[in-house]
């Protein structure tokens, strides 16, 4: 109980990380400006942008008292990791993931800015729910399939996923059926169903929807941040067991009936049956992971380019053959930590609607990164999902920025104890 | 030539990513214990909440939660105080939290420096309110009744 | 408190979220260390190829430092070259870009390209001087002059020979026919033809090849029989015995009268052996062969076939038959030379090896096999008293057609029925043997396919000119 309390913390003398991740930043810009043998300027004026940004990032955060400085600089360096590995593979692909990258920290920034208006506003359930059914049917009209999903809609030279953000307005949905359960109440023939029965159906339109456009990835994933959050936050056991049941059966029924889940399955269960087709991803992504050995090949110097879709689902894969099993660990452990900060965000707020939020959020990024890692080194049947921060994609990366945004924005509430003000008032009504 | 500098440098760029990885866990270890779901229950007694004087940092983040737990709290540099604070500008002891009746009551040891109450230099005893600030040295601590 | 249990919970995800992680972590460490190794050779796994492009594969030489297989770079184009064609292409096979790789080329591939722990070295040096990296060089125990005369004497035949030194394991010579030219350009040409013949030329009898053994299958036998105190049996041979409803008859129907053991092997007495095997057992027959190294796995420096022998022998017909090397018994000519080995070698076979060491772009020796006991097959005394009988063989019996002048050869023949001989075809002839018998020091197997003569008459020659050859060296 007695507590010996240095004034001059400890902390002072250690490295601070952000210049950790500068160094980082530095040596893989560095390594990949004189990996074609000529030097590249262009890349070193990019690293140099990325550690400008970062810097500039971790110092705003923490002279505006903006909350945990230490997510971003987590990002940050998944971030890098995923750049420089875009750009290994190609310049062009490289930089308009910069530039989305540069996109995305901009909403990182305004959002955090200004989410509390939002938050406090609007919490309108029925709101949330109409955006994602109108970007569902918006998808089905005008969607345009890529990659044997119709999950893409195109305007101009732009196109974007809607899933990436219907799964965010997903959580804000289930944050306000937790904290307003009675908006969802509604009179059939005289007789009052439970909002929880009506929430379930919801899901479960929710849900087709994703199947039907084949996004089994983005189903899997709102499904267990559903579940989640029930568990967390619902009284009730038996519902949670409910639901887990109709869609097991549900799911059941799928694979059955539906060829595009059988060939996922089965090709996960036995990659070499039909290395020359359907395994051929798998595979290739298995033998990118084995060349690696434990500290990689070295930037550049594996041929992560033989795997399929590598800048996107199989960017892990690539990262593992150049950086080494270590190289994917760490970025998993990245994770772990990302996740773990958003918990701890969660768990010190007090208002249930904010509380869902955070929980929410990060139980998305935490699902999907363990999805997709899963997916690319076999553990799980593959699935559509990206990698945040890592996967190259506009929309994969501002949705994971947004993510990012409106966690920090929460972080830097609980240190400005707004929270504890909001159920004070409420307290007081 | 390029396969050398690469070679070399995965080596150079795994360990910096660990340290890092290190750093921040410890920081998460470190960040553990001052805001934490297991504090919770230190905050729900009286107590004081020490604050973060380190520069740069938020003037509200708190450093520390100390409950007032005995009838007499002790606050001083020296070893015999029940808080101790590393701080050259305070006496070895310097200030006493009583639980009376009446409340908790907050009395100046004669310190070499004083103890400032919510900016005001503190002449006599008195009875400490929700939120009070308390001012020792460069420390500063804020008294809280705790709550539910 | 609802708080609080909420706040539970969600730790309670956390745990599970972690744990996921976790079990991710774990399955990539356990991925890396063992999982991966089955599946990285997988001829799908192009970046195999893209290594290899930048590495010069290492040469392959006789014991004597022929060149045998060599990587020639022409134009930035880089071919494997085999200056002997044919001659090694049933022992080296080959390494080529569309048809992968084969026997040693393919047993050998992570030397030859130095990506083991040998190639680190080398290679780490090569980045710093900027030299192209190169594999390691394979030396193998094979004499190009044997081999040469091993394949000039088989002809057109079918078959194989293989020659060893016995007392270290060392392969001399192993030829397999029909044969092909590895080369690329001939390899690419024939390609359909090698893979579609009923010939199967792209087969490495010598080591893959099951056949019958015959009559040389009589000196396991005999170390049985000596094993179990049957040295002195006798049998008065009329020319045919029945056993058990079946008659076996001798080769040629002769009748030799009153035999013993080293007279019944000299002329090759079926009708003593197949007496003998109702005194032998079953059992003590396959153990014996078992000891020889029969229905055990040889780990070898290419693939081999495993040879059998049926463990559970039931009647008596077949224990008969299976003494004089017919009925379930099937053995490859290496498996012959080994069981000769053994007999010269008093009783010990040897663990036959054909790359004797392994060297650096500049001819540094790197590592070096050692000699290995493989097989106890039998003890000195018993291995002596069949090399006895094998003299006999070569200077008054069958394989007179052995001898050399000046020297005692041990040796035995064999004449095998094979599946075509009962539609009318030709037995096999083999010839088993080691020269000089007190301290050998070349053992061969000769195995030719329906031979219209039979093992003494044909196989022996061969026999005699390599031995002759060696010994002279």
């Amino acid at each position: 109980m007695d507590k010996f309390v240095d004034a001059n913390s400890k902390n002072n003398k250690a490295i601070s990380p952000v210049h950790l991740v500068a160094l980082v930043d530095i040596g893989l810009f560095a390594l990949l400006s004189i990996r074609t043998g000529v030097f590249e300027p262009f890349i070193m004026i990019l690293g140099g942008t990325k550690i400008v940004l970062t810097y500039t990032m971790y110092l705003i955060l923490k002279k505006l008292k903006m909350g945990d400085p230490y997510i971003a600089l987590i990002v940050a360096l998944l971030a890098s990791l995923g750049l420089t590995m875009q750009l290994r593979l190609s310049t062009e692909v490289g930089t308009k993931q910069f530039i989305w990258f540069l996109l995305g920290m901009g909403i990182f920034f305004v959002t955090t800015f200004i989410y509390h208006y939002f938050h406090k506003r609007i919490r309108a359930i029925w709101l949330f729910y109409g955006l994602m059914l109108s970007l569902f049917i918006l998808t089905l009209i005008v969607g345009v399939r890529i990659n044997g999903a119709k999950n893409w809609i195109i305007i101009g030279p732009f196109s974007f996923q809607p899933s990436e953000f219907i799964k965010i307005l997903f959580v804000y949905f289930m944050a306000s059926f937790v904290s307003n359960p009675e908006k969802l109440e509604v009179e059939l023939k005289g007789q009052k169903i439970t909002s929880k029965w009506i929430l379930m159906g919801l899901v479960f339109v929710l849900l087709g929807f994703f199947v039907l456009q084949r996004e089994f990835g983005t189903a899997l994933l709102v499904f267990m941040v559903y579940i989640s959050t029930l568990y967390v936050f619902e009284k009730a056991v038996l519902f949670s067991v409910i639901n887990i049941s109709v869609a097991g059966a549900a799911a059941f029924m799928a694979i059955q009936v539906l060829p595009h889940l059988q060939t996922r399955v089965t090709t996960w269960l036995h990659p070499f049956a039909d290395i020359a087709g359907k395994g051929y991803q798998i595979t290739q992504s298995l033998f990118a992971i084995g060349s690696g050995s434990f500290f990689g090949t070295g930037v550049g110097l594996g041929y992560p380019q033989f795997i399929p879709n590598v800048e996107t689902d199989f960017i892990f894969s690539a990262i593992c053959e150049e950086m080494g099993i270590f190289g994917g660990i760490a970025v998993i452990i990245l994770f772990m930590l990302l996740v773990y900060r958003g918990m701890k965000i969660c768990l010190l707020l007090r208002d249930p609607y904010t509380k869902v939020v955070a929980f929410g959020l990060t139980t998305t990024a935490g699902f999907q990164t363990f999805l997709i890692i899963g997916g690319v080194t076999r553990v799980v049947p593959l699935t559509g999902v990206t990698l945040p921060f890592v996967s190259y994609g506009g929309s994969s990366l501002v949705s994971s920025f947004l993510i990012l945004g409106l966690l920090q924005a929460l972080s830097g509430s609980i240190l400005r104890e707004e929270s504890f003000n909001d159920e004070k008032n409420h307290n007081k009504q | 030539m390029y396969e050398i500098i690469a070679t070399v440098t995965k080596y150079a760029l795994t360990f910096t990513i660990y340290w890092f990885i290190f750093r921040i866990a410890k920081l998460i270890y470190q960040d553990i214990k001052t805001m934490t779901v297991w504090e919770s229950a230190k905050v729900t007694n009286p107590h004081l909440k020490l604050l973060s004087t380190l520069e740069g940092n938020d003037k509200q983040t708190v450093t520390e939660i100390f409950p007032l737990i005995t009838g007499t709290t002790l606050v001083g540099r020296g070893i015999e105080a029940q808080i101790i604070i590393a701080d050259p500008h305070i006496s070895s002891k310097h200030l006493q939290i009583e639980n009376t009746v009446n409340g908790y009551v907050i009395r100046d040891l004669a310190s070499a420096n004083g103890t400032f109450l919510n900016g005001e230099k503190l002449m006599k005893p008195l009875i400490l309110k929700e939120g009070d600030e308390i001012s020792l040295g460069v420390s500063k601590m804020i008294f809280s009744e705790g709550r539910e | 408190m609802k708080k609080t249990t909420t706040n539970s919970r969600i730790l309670h995800v956390f745990v599970v979220m972690s744990i996921l992680f976790l079990v991710l972590i774990g399955y990539m460490s356990y991925f890396e260390l063992r999982g991966k190794s089955s599946l990285m050779s997988n001829s799908y796994n192009r970046r195999l190829k893209a290594y290899e492009e930048g590495i010069i594969r290492g040469t392959i030489f006789d014991r004597d430092g022929e060149v045998l297989a060599i990587t020639k770079i022409k134009n930035g184009v880089t071919t494997r070259s085999y200056p002997y064609k044919r001659l090694y292409s049933q022992v080296i096979g080959y390494s080529n870009d569309m048809l992968g790789k084969t026997l040693l080329e393919a047993q050998y591939n992570d030397t030859l390209l130095g990506l083991n722990a040998l190639g680190v070295v080398g290679n780490t040096m090569s980045l710093i001087t900027g030299e192209p990296k190169t594999g390691n060089n394979l030396i193998l125990t094979i004499d190009h002059d044997l081999q040469t005369r091993a394949r000039e004497l088989i002809g057109d035949k079918r078959g194989a020979i293989v020659a060893i030194n016995p007392k270290t394991g060392e392969i001399l010579a192993m030829v397999s026919t029909p044969d092909y030219n590895p080369n690329e350009s001939a390899l690419d040409e024939n390609w359909d033809y090698l893979t579609t013949d009923e010939n199967s030329p792209l087969l490495p009898r010598a080591v893959l090849g099951l056949y019958p053994p015959g009559s040389t299958f009589k000196v396991v036998t005999a170390v049985a029989a000596i094993k179990k105190g049957l040295d002195d049996f006798q049998v008065e041979d009329t020319g045919s015995v029945v056993i058990d409803g079946k008659t076996f008859t001798n080769a040629g129907d002769k009748v030799y009268g009153t035999l013993d053991m080293i007279s019944a092997m000299t002329v090759s007495s079926n009708v003593y052996f197949t007496t003998l095997s109702e005194k032998l057992g079953g059992r003590a027959l396959v153990s014996t062969a078992e000891k020889a190294g029969i229905n055990k796995k040889l780990n070898f420096d290419i693939p081999t076939s495993k040879s059998k022998i049926n463990t559970k022998i039931k009647s008596d017909t077949e224990l008969a038959a299976t003494v004089i090397g017919q009925g379930k018994l099937l053995v490859t000519p290496l498996q012959m030379a080994l069981i000769c080995a053994g007999i010269a070698n008093d009783g010990v076979i040897m663990k036959p090896y054909l790359v004797k060491s392994v060297s650096d772009r500049n001819g540094e020796i790197l590592t070096t096999t050692f000699t290995k006991k493989l097989y106890r097959f039998t003890d000195a005394k018993t291995a002596n008293q069949v090399t006895d009988m094998m003299v006999e063989v070569v200077k008054n019996g069958t394989g007179k057609r052995a001898a050399i002048s000046g020297i005692n050869v041990a040796g035995k023949t064999g004449t095998a029925q094979n599946e075509k001989s009962s539609q009318g075809g030709y037995d096999h002839a083999w010839f088993i043997g080691f020269a000089p018998a007190d301290d050998p020091e070349i053992a061969i197997a000769v195995l030719l396919e329906n031979q219209a003569e039979d093992g003494g008459q044909v196989a022996a020659p061969i026999a005699r000119k390599l031995m002759n050859l060696w010994l002279n060296k």
